[in-house]
């Protein structure tokens, strides 16, 4: 029985049938496919440790503990990733907070805009950062103590690039939390009191997945900082992969990273599994908003402002870089075939995904004692960067007779699954805690079978939560550079490899008008995932 | 039901994902070429030589925001079931390193005839294409009447404030080369003592060679150190700026040619040898130079028209390609204990 129902219901002994024992295989496979595609390239990597051929420069003790200067280069990666995470939780919260009040109107179904900018690589806001503050500042952008202003500014942009996914993680986790507690909890305290004792408890999971993705990105992202001078761990690793080209060494320096990452997670699961536990059954029914005093609605509506602001920045500084609509027609023209593969490549890996992300969605959902490995394997490879994946990726598929997988699409599309099914699997297991699992056992008892009634009861029950996987999977995958640059197929190129390319040679024109092609990708997103939660609202009602 | 159907034809998009992906493509000639070359400039080339031999020419193309861990490093993961068949690089030092590793493949092109020794390699596993080189980007406007910098080691000098001069981290591309052809030119301690004081002074280092190049042009750094090609770019949108060629007197600014290879093992082996004769022509050379990569032609190191006085020689570095890439590795360790903490 999964966690979130244990204690409210007890443990019924169903005989093993036929359906069940289908199911169990297929849950297994599932989750073999996920720990494969997820595990394969990771493993790759390492056993290149093992290749004699490769020459090992420094010991493995040496390369893992990361002291001295690396030490403190962890530390400060550390530092800004947690400053990153703290701000941007608070400031999603904040502003998913004032979007789930508004359960009518306009607003509400706008809500899910706010993953619109989540494909935009965050080398774009800086980009677009910059030329804002130069704009306001006169031209003094480099103005002030350098030290200080290189990390207020990498700290800043990160924070609005990964915006969008903290305020799309803690909107989701609202939206688990059922109306039927809080409104037993307002009837004996006060609106305010019922938020921060019942709400926010019980959409933790929502918003500690939104602090340790954050958490994540930052950790391995090395874009920002480096534009803005800021010394992180990240750029230590690809100055060693780029002096020494040893992919293994490059993995053995990653490890602590990795380790701060499973740290973090391991941390806020042990707070997740109360609160979730609590939460549970959920049947959703409608719910009057919460009324909040003045001062809270401000903070709240900063929270708002600022999302709106990470929004309208980069929007405005790409919208003044274009040029006439004839040259804005050629550049899109010149890169639609880079359009048309790299939607293909991030439709496929948002489909793809699915499947094996509602295995191992299962597997942490029941995720207790020897259990909790499932965890260490879900969590574990997201801290490797991005590059490795892709070389773990070419060492296996690279092999005569698999010439017709390895020169085709389908490499950037398992380069976009090692990289983002533990995030898909991360969602499907928020909506996983949000069902009512009392209809899912009625199901059983009535159901003409339990295949038949997974795929009629389960499945459209979890269906919000797959819609909103494919969603996520499918920006990131848009956004993806670092493995997919390693595996795409010759004569194939990707809308983000363009526009890197055309930063470099400085066609601001072109990047703009690529920029806002992604962000009506982006805008694609944030609509199925919005019309995968007004899917949810309705089955809800229809239940 | 509907749900049923729409799960139902997801999951028959996951199991289909494989088929339509790997689809046969046709049977034309192909060559496959990695290149490190902005895809603005090598995509005309690569066209032309499709047009004109009728090869389809399938590229993988590199960024500047990979840090010099994309085509190489999958040329080196690659080697044991070589998938490319020419590497075209922007520069030579990621070239000599695929050479050290047995990537590359022997190929002495008959369109190499006219290029100097330092430029061929001795065992045919490589050849030189074009040349850009270390120059100085300066703010014309912001300038004034103020002598522009002439040398590298004006980063030093007090009387520009650190600030608002520039340069790349010297950890990746280019500017990591030309940390390492400094170590050879004028020995390894006097090249650490330089990085050491330019990085004590405040110089601004920054993400990328290009990054010095927008933040100049923007006014927001008096001048700064960057490739020829990224300076010119900059000259031909009309920029305030002018390119100042550095240390012509004495020491010399490092040269960047372009090299092209063949691949060890290339699975197009003659479409491979086609590319590579076409790439080292000099018809494509001059088109490279008239696009702007490249400003000098191997062949005669003078300035071609374009953003610098014509017809002036660079006086280039002495260091050469072997012993700049032999210095690269200690040099990258001690440059990151100073730039890196």
């Amino acid at each position: 029985m999964p966690a979130g129902t244990e204690g409210d219901f007890p443990e019924i002994a169903y005989p093993p049938t036929r359906g069940i024992r289908a199911k169990t295989t297929v849950r297994i496979i599932l989750q073999g496919l996920f720990v494969l595609m997820v595990f394969g390239p990771f493993c790759a990597v390492a056993l290149q440790l093992l290749d004699p051929g490769v020459e090992a420069g420094r010991s493995w003790i040496e390369l893992l503990l990361p002291t001295g200067r690396r030490g403190q280069l962890l530390m400060q990666s550390a530092g800004l990733a947690t400053g990153v995470a703290i701000s941007t939780t608070a400031l999603g919260l904040l502003a998913a907070l004032a979007l789930w009040r508004c359960r009518q109107g306009r607003l509400s179904r706008l809500k899910w805009l706010a993953l619109v900018m989540a494909p935009i690589p965050p080398y774009i806001h800086a980009l677009a950062w910059m030329t804002a503050l130069r704009f306001l500042s006169g031209g003094a952008v480099g103005a002030g103590p350098r030290a200080v202003h290189g990390w207020l500014l990498a700290w800043w942009v990160e924070t609005m690039a990964f915006l969008p996914i903290a305020a799309g993680l803690c909107l989701l986790g609202l939206e688990a939390v059922r109306p039927a507690l809080i409104e037993s909890a307002r009837v004996i305290r006060s609106d305010l009191k019922t938020l921060g004792l019942i709400v926010l408890p019980l959409a933790a999971p929502g918003i500690l997945g939104a602090f340790v993705a954050v958490l994540l990105f930052s950790l391995t992202d090395y874009s920002v900082p480096s534009i803005f001078a800021v010394d992180v761990y990240t750029l230590e690793i690809f100055a060693e992969y780029s002096a020494t080209g040893n992919a293994g060494e490059a993995f053995l320096l990653a490890a602590p990273v990795s380790v701060l990452a499973i740290g973090a997670v391991l941390v806020s699961q042990l707070t997740v599994s109360e609160a979730a536990s609590a939460a549970s059954p959920r049947v959703l029914t409608p719910m009057a908003p919460l009324s909040l005093p003045d001062w809270f609605k401000l903070i709240e509506k900063g929270g708002l402002f600022v999302l709106g602001l990470q929004i309208l920045v980069p929007l405005v500084t790409l919208a003044a870089q274009l040029e006439r609509p004839a040259r804005i027609f050629e550049t899109v023209q010149l890169a639609a075939g880079d359009i048309f593969f790299s939607f293909y490549v991030a439709a496929m890996a948002a489909v793809v995904c699915l499947a094996p992300a509602l295995g191992a969605a299962r597997g942490l959902l029941s995720a207790r004692g020897r259990n909790r490995l499932w965890w260490f394997t879900a969590v574990l490879p997201l801290a490797v960067p991005a590059p490795l994946i892709g070389i773990g990726l070419i060492v296996i598929w690279n092999r005569p007779g698999l010439a017709a997988f390895y020169d085709s699409a389908l490499m950037p599309v398992l380069a976009a699954l090692t990289r983002f099914l533990p995030w898909a699997a991360l969602v499907v297991l928020a909506q996983m805690r949000r069902v009512d699992q009392s209809l899912i056992e009625a199901a059983r008892v009535h159901g003409k079978g339990t295949v038949m009634s997974w795929l009629r009861v389960d499945l459209p029950l979890v269906a919000p939560g797959i819609v909103a996987a494919a969603g996520i999977v499918f920006a990131l995958t848009l956004g993806e550079l670092g493995a997919t640059l390693l595996v795409t197929p010759p004569g194939r190129s990707t809308l983000t490899i363009r526009i890197y390319n055309y930063l470099h040679y400085g066609g601001s024109a072109d990047v703009a008008a690529l920029c806002l092609v992604i962000l009506g990708a982006g805008l694609g997103a944030a609509l199925l995932v919005w019309a995968a939660m007004s899917g949810w609202s309705w089955l809800a009602r229809r239940a | 039901m509907n749900c049923l159907r729409l799960l139902g034809l997801l999951a028959l998009l996951s199991a289909l994902t494989p088929l339509v992906c790997c689809v046969t493509k046709k049977t034309d000639p192909v060559v496959v070429v990695y290149t490190s070359v902005d895809q603005v400039y090598a995509e005309p080339i690569l066209r032309d030589f499709q047009s004109r031999s009728g090869i389809r020419v399938r590229a993988v193309y590199d960024v500047e925001a990979s840090k010099t861990t994309g085509l190489v490093n999958r040329l080196i993961a690659e080697q044991n079931n070589p998938r490319a068949d020419v590497f075209w690089n922007g520069e030579f030092a990621q070239t000599l390193v695929l050479a050290e590793r047995g990537v590359l493949g022997a190929y002495r092109s008959p369109a190499a005839t006219g290029l100097p020794s330092l430029h061929v390699d001795p065992e045919g596993k490589w050849t030189g294409l074009g040349a850009r080189f270390r120059v100085l980007l300066v703010n014309a406007s912001l300038l004034g009447a103020k002598p522009a910098p002439s040398s590298i080691f004006d980063l030093l000098d007090p009387t520009w404030p650190a600030d608002r001069i520039g340069i790349a981290r010297p950890l990746f591309g280019t500017t990591a080369t030309h940390a390492s052809a400094l170590y050879v030119s004028i020995g390894p301690s006097r090249a650490r003592d330089f990085f050491s004081r330019v990085e004590a002074r405040g110089v601004r280092v920054l993400d990328g060679n290009s990054t010095v190049r927008d933040l100049v042009v923007a006014g927001e750094l008096l001048w700064g150190l960057t490739d020829s090609d990224d300076a010119c770019a900059a000259v031909k949108r009309g920029a305030p700026v002018r390119v100042v060629i550095p240390d012509q007197d004495e020491l010399g600014t490092l040269l960047i040619p372009g090299t092209v290879a063949l691949i060890s093992g290339a699975p197009n082996l003659a479409q491979g040898q086609h590319l590579v004769d076409y790439l080292l022509s000099p018809g494509t050379e001059n088109a490279l130079i008239d696009s702007g990569f490249f400003q000098l032609s191997l062949r005669d190191l003078r300035l071609k028209p374009g953003c610098m006085p014509t017809g002036e020689e660079v006086r280039a570095m002495t260091a050469g390609l072997p012993e700049i890439r032999r210095s690269f590795q200690i040099c990258q360790q001690e440059l990151r204990e100073i730039f890196l903490k």
